[in-house]
């Protein structure tokens, strides 16, 4: 047997959802699932790095999820100190969080599993969009779920997505996220996890300038929030305001080392692209048969970003050049090579409304910075975000 | 809440102005006069310094409307002028009525331009402005025709060439048929430059952004018209702004729109941006902002290096 071996395969274990989201960026969803006996052939011949399951929902197909961490803690081609890394990495799965029952999440203990839960924030945001097909909000669901994380003591972690409806709730949307990180978790962690891409604003939408004008004003608002927490000292103001609104983005690997196989084990430059319906001519190939890969072009586009130039551009702002005045790059959106090709049809130019929105956006958060930020001093020195000193 | 020093500077609104689109770009080729007209009426293009403007001609009353033109306005002091010519008795009647004014001609392979054969009409104007021969390759008749370049280099006395280059074609061809496309190539480039002159008959050409506007007004990458490569429809949208325009077609228009060299992916550096097709690029790679290979060789090969 020869694969196509992928360093990272991105396994799309399932096109079913049970949920139907307006935004959804996969439309006419199927209902195909992987075939067990193919996929474990599959991870027989190709001991990879680590593994990303994706879907549709992957809890639908819990025992492919499975198959895969015993595929890489059984294969005897991986090397002791790489397979505890290839399985560390591949115990994170997204999930839209309505699953998580008690079966699933004895599994989810037995296999070391991490759910990063997607909801949008609070009840009235969530059930906006993310919705079970007969319309109903998921709000309940979901979070009956986490706390069923917190009882089993399976990590967690809550990820939300920003739509054009949504942007009048973007300042009810943090608080809540900080607030349900506080409660359940701690400070601290509520404070981390801010800088962790806790939730983003889609790419591909027809903002206007009301959105803009919206989107300013609620960022402004939490920076304000941030500053009027008397339970925050001054040392944690400026990292939650750091993590926040100076968090980094970056270039994923994805057609690169990543690499997404469907249920069909075709491939794709990433999970995006093999859920679009225009992804026929996006396909590279079949796993099983690496002599045929087709494509090239679109895969050199993609090495031209994940490993060589990482060059973006936009109407306004290119992926490097918007910088504070201490010359931090400001990123507070992301530059995702697949929605750019979504959205203006090639992978290196993101949605010029986007990119406007978000340029405005880091401009605004250069005078909150200046407005906000707290001085602080140690010993007769300021120590700056890094926490070195200077006198 | 805490005043901030802040206000909006820049507006999705203002992401999309039909009038302030073509002035964009360095060159703007008109279908022919009647979509000159139209764009002047739809105040679509104003004449400003170092822009190109090229005009395709497909009689002689056009270039008498082009004449006007010229006597009411100083677009000829302005911008650089071409017009562009591609039926023989157009051209010779256009030669036997040139006016002392900056503008070039530009022909098509099918005219015959040769300067011997009108220097006697329009000895003024040739002796002040370019008239160009477009000469049309691919791979299976590169050799022919670029010896059909020295030809008329050497037989009819033109010194200004462009060539439009099928690159696409060159898909097939072997390593043999490449070292073969070399070789021509640098037979053409010592042909001009031993001969003479002047190293200037091989330009080198900064970054370079053409656009082609069709009497609908309809904008193309060139003047193949291949409206299922790369098509922006902008006559129907007049009277659109950045915020209602759908996002997809302003993305069209703006990935091209907002090009430039650091927004290039080639192997090599580019001398002569005249001769990358960014049609072909498109249709070739998927992409507008990759640059084939087989482009980047053929400017190389010519320029004499590598």
């Amino acid at each position: 047997m020869t694969v196509f071996n992928i360093i990272c395969p991105d396994f799309l274990l399932t096109n079913r959802c049970n949920m139907a989201c307006k935004y959804c960026f996969e439309k006419n969803k199927g209902k195909d699932d992987m075939d067990i006996n193919k996929l474990n052939e599959y991870l027989d011949h190709n001991p990879c790095l680590s593994t990303f399951p994706f879907g549709g929902e992957p809890l639908l197909r819990m025992d492919l999820l499975c198959a895969i961490m015993d595929s890489l803690k059984n294969n005897p081609n991986i090397q002791r100190k790489r397979k505890e890394t290839a399985i560390k990495k591949s115990q994170n799965v997204i999930t839209n969080g309505t699953l998580l029952t008690d079966s699933t999440l004895k599994k989810f203990k037995e296999y070391g599993f991490r759910a990063q839960i997607s909801i949008d924030g609070p009840k009235h945001v969530q059930d906006e969009n993310r919705v079970f097909p007969n319309g109903s909000g998921t709000y309940d669901t979901v979070i009956k779920a986490i706390d069923n994380c917190i009882e089993y003591g399976v990590i967690w972690s809550i990820h939300g997505v920003i739509s054009k409806a949504t942007i009048p709730y973007v300042y009810d949307i943090f608080v809540w996220f900080f607030e349900l990180y506080k409660n359940k978790k701690n400070i601290k962690t509520a404070i981390d996890h801010m800088g962790k891409n806790t939730f983003q604003i889609i790419f591909e939408q027809d903002y206007d300038d009301e959105d803009v004008d919206i989107l300013l004003n609620e960022f402004h608002r939490i920076a304000e929030y941030i500053y009027t927490r008397k339970y925050l000292n001054p040392e944690l103001k400026n990292k939650l305001f750091d993590n926040f609104f100076l968090k980094n983005g970056g270039v994923c690997s994805a057609g690169t080392t990543l690499i997404s196989v469907d249920h069909k084990f075709d491939m794709y430059p990433c999970h995006r692209l093999a859920l679009i319906p225009e992804k026929k001519k996006l396909l590279i190939g079949n796993v099983f048969k690496p002599l045929e890969l087709q494509n090239f072009t679109l895969m050199n586009s993609y090495y031209n970003i994940a490993r060589l130039k990482r060059y973006m551009y936009s109407a306004v702002t290119n992926n490097d050049n918007y910088k504070d005045e201490n010359k931090n790059i400001l990123r507070w959106f992301m530059w995702c090579p697949a929605t750019n090709y979504q959205t203006s049809g090639t992978v290196y130019y993101q949605n010029a409304k986007y990119n406007l929105m978000f340029t405005e956006l880091n401009r605004l958060i250069v005078e909150l910075k200046k407005a906000y930020y707290i001085k602080l001093k140690q010993n007769g020195c300021t120590r700056n975000k890094n926490n070195s000193c200077k006198r | 809440m805490k005043e901030i020093d802040f206000k909006r500077e820049i507006f999705i609104k203002d992401l999309f102005n039909a009038q302030m689109i073509l002035n964009q770009f360095d060159l703007i080729h008109f279908e022919n006069l009647a979509t000159f007209n139209k764009c002047i009426l739809n105040d679509l293009f104003y004449i400003e310094e170092n822009k190109s403007i090229k005009i395709s001609l497909n009689n002689f009353e056009e270039y008498e409307g082009v004449l006007k033109i010229f006597e009411e306005t100083n677009i000829c002091d302005k911008m650089d002028v071409i017009l562009k010519i591609s039926k023989q008795e157009v051209f010779d009647e256009v030669l036997s009525n040139v006016v002392p004014k900056k503008y070039a001609i530009e022909v098509t392979e099918n005219v015959e331009a040769g300067y011997n054969k009108y220097w006697e009409t329009g000895k003024e104007w040739i002796s002040k402005n370019r008239l160009v021969q477009i000469i049309s390759m691919n791979a299976d008749n590169f050799d022919e025709k670029i010896n059909k370049t020295i030809s008329i280099y050497n037989q009819q006395n033109i010194r200004f060439f462009e060539f439009d280059v099928d690159y696409e074609s060159f898909n097939e061809l072997k390593l043999g048929g490449l070292d073969k496309l070399k070789y021509w190539l640098h037979h053409l480039r010592d042909w001009l430059v031993y001969d003479m002159s002047n190293r200037l008959n091989i330009m080198k050409s900064d970054f370079y952004k053409p656009i082609f506007i069709s009497e609908d007004l309809i904008l193309y990458l060139n003047d193949k018209k291949r409206h299922w490569i790369w098509a922006c429809y902008l006559g129907h949208n007049i009277n659109k702004t950045g915020e209602n325009i759908p996002y997809k077609e302003l993305n069209k228009l703006r990935t091209y729109l907002d090009l430039h060299t650091e927004a290039m992916y080639s192997e090599y550096d580019v001398f002569n941006w005249k001769l990358i097709d960014f049609e072909q690029c498109l249709k070739m790679y998927g992409s507008i902002n990759e640059i084939p290979l087989i482009m980047i060789l053929f400017g190389r090969w010519l320029h004499d290096s590598f």
